[in-house]
Formats: structure tokens, C-alpha cells, sequence
């Protein structure tokens, strides 16, 4: 009709009521509806305009060509738009799409083997012969029904951002259950070119797969990829263009045959749907008639907002009656054995097993790792060997870090003429950030962990083994993977409930999420256990988390028994293949926590360190220090120069020091709070600390070491022998291995973060659920510590 | 000659409590934008987001 690339057309006039409207292409006038003019892509000025906006500089050109386009201009524009191809990634969970995009992309987008991880649409753009591809990585979903939020989120994205083309992937050692989905494409008749991924691991199992053949049959061009090592992904991306350019001989469009009572009710409901002039014919009249048929809720939902809706309802109803008689089941049913059928008939002629079954390498580890006996010894088995690499093995480059910030603290103290500046750089921010930047080194060892444990897909074994447990929690097994996730950091584990579909279990996940101790609080347990139990770092370690574990499933029970005590609905836990990760995806997850941990260092524990080491130093000279002066100004002037005048007057200067310290501004706010934590053996410094420690848990360390760097007499003590040999003023010690039982299980437990709380009102949508957070929270750790030091200090007082 | 470090530490400390304020500020001022990610240092997650940004 002429409406071919690069033609210019002229809008003549619009018929009365607007519809249809007169064009002219290539010399002659058409006439077309509103609804068929849309299905045509043009260029107009608004393109134009927005193109101008980037390219303001060519100061050359006249004021009217800013208005006017020149035709070349629009036609390169018009060129360019059909140059970039708007492709979406759609695949079942773990078939490998974010590899894949990652991978054409060249993202670092974070690819776990656990269902669940991309929670939302990725997108990235890249260049191939020229053409420029802008992918949607879509979230994973096994089928387009209208259950779960990632099967609405992809169904909405494919009919209203209508990609130009589905890549479609599938894990070739799992077709049957991959190509439901691929159906369900082809119902929505959307231009499709098949990914087969894992394609080595089929060959490896010496399976025999036609896919050229099957290709053929279902009218998408299937091609093999590997998206791990980069295998066929630039053959995908030049058939993609074949099929763009609608020059690839496969593309074809076919419909399922659902056999012959369900096709009679599909083509009653679709001869309702055609009398309806609302309906995009963008959107498959098929495709309705199946949803409709099948219930689709949603489907439902819009028909609805149709004129004549009733007419077509009738008609469904009529039909869904008819076709229950007819097979003796649910519609719904009904379509998806007709898609396993039509799936099982494919491969039956494509599809070539083969016959020796060999356990697989996966088969075998799960014997173990899934033992009902076995199981849950392995999982603690593993996370012991987590924590004590993360102690034993950190704790070398832990000391080199130490070094290092003692030689700038040093190389500052010996440099730099008495003053506050030099106080606050030694004392304060050397101080406050080298205390904390030390840890970097565990925290790396833990991530490294987690993120093998992650991309090998134990994580998922481990939600297997626990998922008895979770349910006695009244809990999914799903909800396990945002809790593991916990342990990195509370803030993304909180997002990552969105993947549970249970309103409840998803709200008692995020409340008892910040019980599961993240990576921000093991500066103060590794701190705390290197001072106090060195021998038994890791097993005290252990303890601490599993102790977060236990009060998670006491609080969550609770949770379900009084606030959210409907009934739970049952789930799919998907087990995929173990998996070797590669170093490089290891690697970047470090270097991204590692990124995250300095950008810390840099804002937020600055900054607390600072205001820290002022309301410490200030105010300056008060009255009280007088008194020790006098008595250092005599000592002094006695005429003995002996040991014990030097002793005394060591002694005055420390008692000067800790005078000074608690009549300073934030002495005052410590001994103000501290009563409350007194019972628990908190002194007014610990108080301080957790009080800093709100705004995020590494400030407690930072607060600690602040306040005790100015404490000893030997200016090179590192900070655990600092806290070790604390005494206050009657000479009894601060700290004892009790009080630091005592002060990780509060740190354990009280108040989550600031991030974690606007996380959890974020995603609960209330203000309420992050008040209650704090507070159940802080009044269970001071129940608990309350519990453990008055309980030990019995004990203690009873043997000694 | 001590006079220098009092000044440094004074613009340090006013300069901290500025930063605090615009932190303050910014946070009860800033339209509801439904970014999760708003105030935190960052992850792969908020990098997701700021990509699809």
C-alpha cells in the first residue's frame, strides 16, 4: 500500500468523529482506521524535537530549521529508530537469561541459582552488525497465568512495551517443562526466536535434540547457546535481526491445537470478541479467548471495561460449561494438558534420550545434602567452616590493615604540632575509620561465601533442608532464601521477599529479617571474640548466628499465631543442578561489597566518627578536671624521684582522662541513658556506641575506638587490648568475656539500621511496621542480654 | 600557632553539621519516589536500578 520504510506521509484530513483518517504515500491517498494507523511506526516532528534537544550546538543552522525538520533529517531518524530492536528475555527461573544478558550486555547484573533473585526488569543495550539491541531482562516465571507478581509484571511488559522481539529462553536439559511457556508465547502470538540454552550440559548427557526440525514446527528459529562462556549468542542476536527485518524463512505463525472441543469454544469466544471495536488489535483475539476461558483474572478485569461485556461473558460461561461436560474437567486443566500434549508430541519426533542413566554428578551430592539425616548436620557443618575462615583466614590481612592505619596514626601524632586538628585526625577519624576499615577483610571472606554457596546452588539445598523448619516457623521454604540473604545485608534480603506471594509469610519475613545478623555487625563480633575467646572465635561466632536463627523462629511464630495467622498456600521449590561458579562472578561480588564497605568508610562512619571525637573533646577545661591537677602539681614538686611518684602521678593523669571523658558532651548523653542499660553490664561508653550504633552497626565499633583511643598510656594499643584492660573508677574491669556475651546478642538484636527500617516501611507501605520493628526489637535484646548477663553473673558468683 | 588547628576544626565541625542538615533535609523533603534504594550507600541491587535509570 506504500507504507514502506523510509516514505514520507502526509496527513490530509480526519473523517467526521475523527476516525477514519486520510493519508498520502507515495503519491496517492488511503484511507485508514485509527487502530490499524497505530500498528505503523512513523517519524514525526516530536521525534524531531526530542532529537534536537540533544544536539543544540549546531549553531549554523537558521532559527526555522529547529521547527522544520528537513526530510533527510527525518528519514535519518526514521533509519536510526529501525536500526534499534527493542528485544525482552523471557524464561523460566534459572534457565540462564541474566547470564545470557549479562553477558550480551556486558551488565554486572547479579545472577544467584536460587528462583527468585531478579525480582525486577534489568535493562542494557548493545551493538551487533549494526543494529542497536535494548534488552529487557524480564523476571523469571514458568507460565503467563495470572498468579504470581512476576507472571503479571511479564505479561504487562509484553503487551504494553510490545518488544520487536521475545527472546525466548529455555534450559535444554529441562525441555518439557521450558516449552510450557514457550506456548503459552506462541498463543500470544509474539515474534519469538528461541535461546536453547545449557546446550552443552545436553550434549554432555549424550541426549539427541533436533531443534532445526522443531524449529520448523512451531514457526521461532531455536538456536543453541551456552550464555556461561558466550556459545551462540552472537548467532542469537543475528537471527533476532532476521526476524526483525521478517527475512528468516522459520518465522511462521501457528496455533496450538487444543483439540477439537476446546478449539470450538475458543472460536465461539473469539467471534464475541471480534464484534468488539475497544479491543487493540495489538492484542490477539486467540490469546483472549483462550484466558478468558482459561479464568484469567485479569483478562476478566479488562473485558470487563469493555462495552457488551455481558455478551461476552455469556458466551464464555456457555462454552466453559460445555467443554467441563464434554472432558470431565476444568477448562483450565484442560489447556494445559493439551499444551503438555502438544510439548510431549514435539519431542516425541525430535527428542532422543539417552537410555544409559547414569546418576548425575547433582544426583549424588543430593544424596548427602538432602538426607533427612544427614542434612542438617552438613548445613552447620558449612556455615562453621564459613565463620572460621572469615576469623582465621581475615585475620592476616586484618593485621597488615591494623599496621597500616597504627603507622598513619603514628606518622600524624609525630608530625604534627599539638592542637584539636591533630586530636580529632589521630583520635577521631584514624581512629573511628581505621577501627572499622580493619574488617574489610572478613567481611570480603563472608561474601566469598555466600556468593559460592549462592551461584553453586546449595543455597536452594539449604532452603530444601530447612524447609520443614520454616514451615514449624509458619513459614515458606521460600522465604529461607531472603533471610540467608540476610546475612549480607538486611536492606536487599528485605526486597527480595517480594518473591514470596503470601502477603503474611512476606510480612513476617521482613519483621524478623533484621534477627538474621548482617555482614554490617561482625566488625563488633570479631572484635569482641578476638579480645575475649580467641581460642573459640569461630564456635562463638556460630553461636551468635545461630542464635539469630532461633529467636527469628520464636518471633516469627509468634508473629503468625497473633498478627497474621491465615493460612499458608503451597509452594514450588525449585532444586537446580549444581554448578561450578566461575571466579570472575565470585570476584565482582566481593569488589561490589567491597565498593559498598569503603563508600561507608567514607560517609557515614566519617562523619559519626567526627561528631563522635567533638562531643567527646568538648566541652574543654571543665572545673572538675582542677582537683587532679593540684594533686599532679604536688606529686611533682616533691623532691622523691622514685618509681612510685611516677606511678602516682600515671595513675592521676588516667583518672584525669576518664574524669574528662565523662563530663564531656557525650560522657553526659551516656550516663544519661546508661541506667536503662546498666542490668545488662553496659557502661556509659557501650551505651554510647549502641546509641551511634542506629545509624549503622559499624559506627559501634567506630564509637569504641574513638572513645578508648585516648584512654591508654601506650598510644600504639591496638583496640581489643584497650577494652581488655578498661577499668572504671573503683578498678573493676569493664569488660569481662560475660559483658561481651552480653553486648553482641543486644548488638545482635536491637534496633535494624536506618536503611532497614525504610526498607521495611517501603515495602510494607506503612510507617506503623517500621515503628514496630524498632521496638520489638530493641525490647527483645534487652531481654535477652538482660537474661544472659544476670543468668551468668549468678553462675559466676556461685563458683567463685 | 596552635590558632590554625582551632580554625580547621571549627570549619570541620561546621562543615559536618551543614552535611547533616542537607542529609536531614533532603530526606523529609524529597518526593516519595518509591526508590527503595533512597539513602543507601548501595549494592548490586541499587545498581540494577540505577542502570534502569
Amino acid at each position: 500500500m506504500g507504507f514502506i520504510r523510509g516514505k514520507e506521509v502526509i496527513v490530509i484530513q480526519n473523517a467526521p468523529l475523527k476516525d477514519p483518517i486520510h493519508y498520502r504515500v507515495m503519491g496517492y491517498d488511503v484511507s485508514l482506521r485509527r487502530s490499524d494507523a497505530a500498528l505503523i511506526e512513523v517519524v514525526s516532528a516530536g521525534d524531531f524535537e526530542k532529537e534536537q534537544a540533544s544536539s543544540i550546538q549546531d549553531t549554523n543552522r537558521s532559527a526555522d530549521s529547529f521547527i522544520l525538520p528537513f526530510e533527510n533529517e527525518l528519514q535519518a531518524i526514521a533509519f536510526h529508530k529501525g536500526k534499534t530492536i527493542n528485544v525482552a528475555l523471557v524464561g523460566n527461573p534459572n534457565c540462564g537469561k541474566t547470564s545470557l544478558f549479562n553477558f550480551a550486555s556486558g551488565a554486572h547484573e547479579h545472577v544467584g541459582n536460587y528462583s527468585g533473585v531478579t525480582v525486577d526488569a534489568k535493562e542494557g543495550t548493545f551493538q551487533q552488525n549494526g543494529y542497536t539491541f535494548r534488552i529487557v531482562d524480564l523476571p523469571g516465571t514458568y507460565s503467563l497465568s495470572a498468579y504470581t507478581p512476576e507472571e503479571l509484571y511479564v505479561r504487562k511488559h509484553l503487551n504494553e512495551e510490545q518488544p520487536d522481539v521475545v527472546i525466548n529462553v529455555i534450559d535444554a536439559s529441562n525441555l518439557e517443562r521450558n516449552l510450557y511457556l514457550t506456548t503459552q508465547l506462541i498463543d500470544m502470538d509474539v515474534r519469538m526466536v528461541i535461546a536453547l540454552n545449557m546446550y552443552d550440559e545436553l550434549e554432555r548427557h549424550g541426549n539427541k535434540f533436533d531443534h532445526e526440525s522443531l524449529a520448523k514446527m512451531i514457526g521461532a528459529p531455536i538456536i543453541p547457546t551456552v550464555s556461561k562462556t558466550g556459545f551462540g549468542i552472537a548467532d542469537l542476536f543475528n537471527r533476532v535481526i532476521k526476524v526483525y527485518e521478517e527475512e528468516d524463512p522459520v518465522i511462521r505463525h501457528i496455533h496450538i491445537n487444543y483439540g477439537e472441543s476446546l478449539e470450538k469454544g475458543i472460536s465461539n469466544v473469539r467471534k464475541t470478541l471480534k464484534n468488539s471495536v475497544d479491543i487493540p488489535k495489538s492484542l490477539s483475539k486467540r490469546y483472549l479467548s483462550i484466558k478468558l476461558l482459561e479464568g484469567d483474572r485479569e483478562i476478566e478485569a479488562f473485558i470487563r471495561t469493555l462495552p457488551g461485556s455481558e455478551t461476552i461473558f455469556q458466551e464464555r460461561d456457555r462454552n466453559t460449561a460445555l467443554i467441563e461436560k464434554l472432558l470431565q474437567e476444568d477448562c483450565e486443566t484442560a489447556f494445559t494438558n493439551a499444551r503438555y500434549g502438544f510439548i510431549s508430541g514435539a519431542l516425541r519426533e525430535t527428542y532422543e534420550q539417552n537410555t544409559i542413566k547414569e546418576a548425575t554428578s547433582t544426583q549424588i551430592i543430593d544424596l548427602f545434602v538432602t538426607h533427612k539425616v544427614l542434612g542438617f548436620p552438613i548445613f552447620i557443618l558449612f556455615m562453621w567452616i564459613m565463620f572460621e575462615a572469615t576469623f582465621r583466614l581475615g585475620g592476616y590481612p586484618m593485621e597488615w590493615i591494623e599496621a597500616l592505619v597504627e603507622v598513619t596514626g603514628n606518622f600524624v601524632r609525630g608530625h604534627m604540632s599539638e592542637g584539636p586538628l591533630k586530636d580529632l585526625l589521630v583520635d577521631g577519624i584514624i581512629g573511628g575509620v581505621g577501627g572499622v576499615i580493619v574488617f574489610l577483610p572478613n567481611i570480603l571472606i563472608l561474601y566469598m561465601f555466600i556468593s559460592f554457596m549462592e551461584d553453586s546452588g546449595y543455597m536452594a539445598r539449604a532452603a530444601f533442608i530447612m524447609d520443614k523448619i520454616m514451615h514449624k516457623m509458619g513459614l515458606h521454604g521460600k522465604s529461607f532464601i531472603p533471610l540467608v540473604m540476610g546475612f549480607g545485608c538486611n536492606v536487599p534480603a528485605i526486597m527480595a521477599s517480594r518473591t514470596i506471594e503470601s502477603r503474611n509469610s512476606r510480612m513476617i519475613t521482613m519483621l524478623v529479617n533484621p534477627l538474621m545478623s548482617c555482614s554490617a555487625r561482625l566488625p563488633v563480633y570479631v572484635l569482641l571474640t578476638g579480645a575475649f575467646f580467641p581460642k573459640n572465635a569461630s564456635f562463638v561466632l556460630l553461636a551468635l548466628y545461630v542464635s539469630g536463627i532461633l529467636l527469628a523462629v520464636i518471633m516469627a511464630r509468634l508473629f503468625k499465631r497473633f498478627l497474621f495467622n491465615e493460612e499458608d498456600v503451597p509452594f514450588v521449590m525449585e532444586l537446580p543442578p549444581y554448578r561450578m561458579p566461575t571466579g570472575k562472578s565470585i570476584m565482582i561480588h566481593m569488589w561490589e561489597k567491597a565498593k559498598q564497605y569503603l563508600h561507608k568508610m567514607g560517609g557515614i562512619i566519617l562523619v559519626a566518627s567526627i561528631i563522635i571525637w567533638f562531643l567527646g573533646y568538648f566541652p574543654r577545661h571543665p572545673e572538675s578536671g582542677d582537683p587532679f591537677d593540684r594533686q599532679i602539681a604536688e606529686i611533682e614538686n616533691t623532691a622523691s624521684d622514685s618509681q612510685e611518684k611516677t606511678d602516682a602521678i600515671k595513675k592521676l593523669e588516667r583518672l584525669k582522662a576518664i574524669d574528662h571523658q565523662q563530663n564531656s558532651y557525650i560522657g553526659r548523653i551516656g550516663q544519661t541513658i546508661q541506667p536503662v542499660l546498666a542490668p545488662l553490664g553496659f557502661d556509659w561508653k557501650m551505651s554510647v556506641s549502641l546509641l551511634t550504633g542506629m545509624a549503622a552497626k559499624e559506627v559501634v565499633v567506630s564509637t569504641l575506638s574513638v572513645l578508648y583511643m585516648g584512654n591508654s598510656d601506650d598510644g600504639n594499643q591496638a583496640l581489643p587490648e584497650r577494652l581488655k584492660q578498661d577499668r572504671d573508677t573503683e578498678g573493676n574491669w569493664v569488660f569481662t568475656p560475660l559483658i561481651a556475651i552480653s553486648f553482641m546478642l543486644f548488638v545482635l538484636i536491637y534496633f535494624p539500621c536506618i536503611a532497614t527500617i525504610s526498607a521495611i516501611v517501603n515495602e510494607s507501605g506503612s510507617w506503623k511496621w517500621g515503628i514496630f520493628v524498632i521496638a520489638y526489637t530493641c525490647v527483645l535484646a534487652w531481654i535477652v542480654s538482660f537474661i544472659v548477663y544476670q543468668t551468668g553473673n549468678f553462675f559466676v558468683g556461685l563458683f567463685s | 600557632m596552635g590558632m590554625w588547628q582551632d580554625i580547621a576544626v571549627c570549619v570541620i565541625g561546621i562543615s559536618v553539621i551543614g552535611y547533616i542538615a542537607y542529609k536531614v533535609y533532603r530526606m523529609l523533603t524529597k518526593p516519595k519516589s518509591g526508590d527503595p534504594c533512597r539513602g543507601c550507600s548501595g549494592c548490586s541491587l541499587k545498581k540494577e536500578g540505577r542502570m534502569k535509570e
